[in-house]
């Protein structure tokens, strides 16, 4: 990080093969909405670039990664409201959800995602983060500019919500 | 992986590098804080001496009220760093904890205090038109970061301390002057920084 905070490509490189992947997947979850993930994908590492002077040593990347994209996410559905339409009910773009996986694991998936969509935006980004894009509560607390504590409680309340969601999928899963 | 998503992971790439080949020497947040303060804090100072230059006040007037001439320039220079810095979360808090009671304290000072001939609203306009400079510092520096209402809430404070410290020297009125005029004129140019700063899209959402 110190190498890239000095312009150096080839640590920005690094930095982008190791996060970009995972970061659209949180993107795309949050705001259901292919296109404008991919948008603010750029997004996210534009700012990346242009707020390294921010970024204080020893602060962890990812979660700082992360941070930039959660707030680029609650800017976006703020602004322009995420288009859902778009998506199939897993979150991704309908030439995609089958490909990504058996149809039996396909609806499982599906619920889970509808599920994820009707809980409070605060929740779902702490379930998602340590859930989906495996955060350690230290790191979610970084990202969400909360105590850990309250990511705790945030993710815990979450997971309570998506049971009573999913019901019987829930309790088997 | 599909396609659609090597396409965006290459785009998001492509743009980043090209904002790093621009600007390869990153700029430290400290140093825009501290351009931020010396602009709030400058603006002050600035019309206090235009003040003192026009005869609107004199020397008597400065060491009169130079605690709180101080207390101004104090709020004015942290309200400028703490909207910028990434954490000082708590110093943020204080500030915004402690400027409604200064602004308590700058009106309970006043006690009856003068009459003037000048009409009430020459007050509030200086106070608001002063602001409008430090206010546009202030919007362009919190478009560096994400937007949060505590940061666009103490540059505000930040910003209005400018025109405060002209009423601290130029205006004799008393307590319900001061806190219609004045600090009204200040919570006006925090409320405008908050409000304008949320609608402005940010150049980075970096915390």
């Amino acid at each position: 990080m110190q190498q890239f905070c000095r312009g150096d490509e080839a640590a920005f490189d690094i930095l982008h093969q190791r996060y970009a992947s995972p970061v659209l997947a949180y993107l795309t979850r949050m705001l259901r909405d292919a296109t404008l993930a991919e948008d603010l994908l750029q997004t996210t590492f534009i700012s990346f670039v242009r707020s390294r002077g921010r970024y204080e040593a020893g602060t962890n990347v990812r979660a700082w990664l992360y941070a930039i994209a959660t707030n680029a996410a609650r800017d976006a559905v703020r602004r322009h409201r995420a288009r859902p339409e778009r998506l199939t009910d897993t979150g991704v773009p309908p030439d995609r959800a089958a490909d990504d996986a058996a149809p039996r694991d396909a609806a499982a998936a599906r619920a889970v995602e509808t599920a994820l969509a009707k809980l409070p935006p605060d929740q779902r980004e702490a379930v998602v983060l340590h859930k989906l894009q495996e955060l350690s509560f230290e790191e979610i607390a970084a990202v969400l500019g909360i105590s850990v504590g309250a990511a705790k409680v945030r993710a815990h309340r979450g997971y309570q919500r998506l049971r009573e969601l999913l019901g019987p999928i829930g309790g088997a899963a | 992986m599909s396609e659609a998503p090597v396409d965006a992971l290459s785009r998001a790439r492509a743009a980043a590098l090209a904002e790093l080949r621009a600007a390869p020497v990153a700029k430290p947040w400290s140093a825009q804080a501290a351009r931020l303060a010396g602009a709030f804090a400058l603006t002050g100072l600035v019309a206090a001496a235009v003040a003192l230059a026009a005869s609107l006040a004199g020397w008597g007037r400065v060491l009169e009220r130079a605690s709180f001439i101080v207390g101004l320039l104090v709020i004015a220079a942290l309200g400028g760093v703490v909207a910028l810095a990434p954490r000082l979360r708590g110093a943020r808090a204080a500030v915004i904890g402690a400027t409604p009671i200064f602004m308590a304290a700058l009106v309970l000072s006043r006690g009856a205090g003068f009459t003037s001939t000048t009409p009430a609203w020459v007050c509030s306009a200086s106070h608001v038109a002063l602001g409008t400079i430090p206010l546009a510092f202030a919007l362009a520096a919190l478009r560096q970061c994400a937007w949060r209402w505590s940061r666009a809430l103490a540059a505000g404070f930040g910003a209005g301390a400018a025109g405060a410290l002209l009423g601290e020297l130029a205006c004799r009125q008393g307590a319900r002057h001061v806190l219609v005029h004045h600090v009204g004129a200040w919570l006006v140019i925090a409320a405008a920084c908050t409000l304008i700063s949320r609608r402005m899209r940010p150049r980075s959402f970096a915390p």
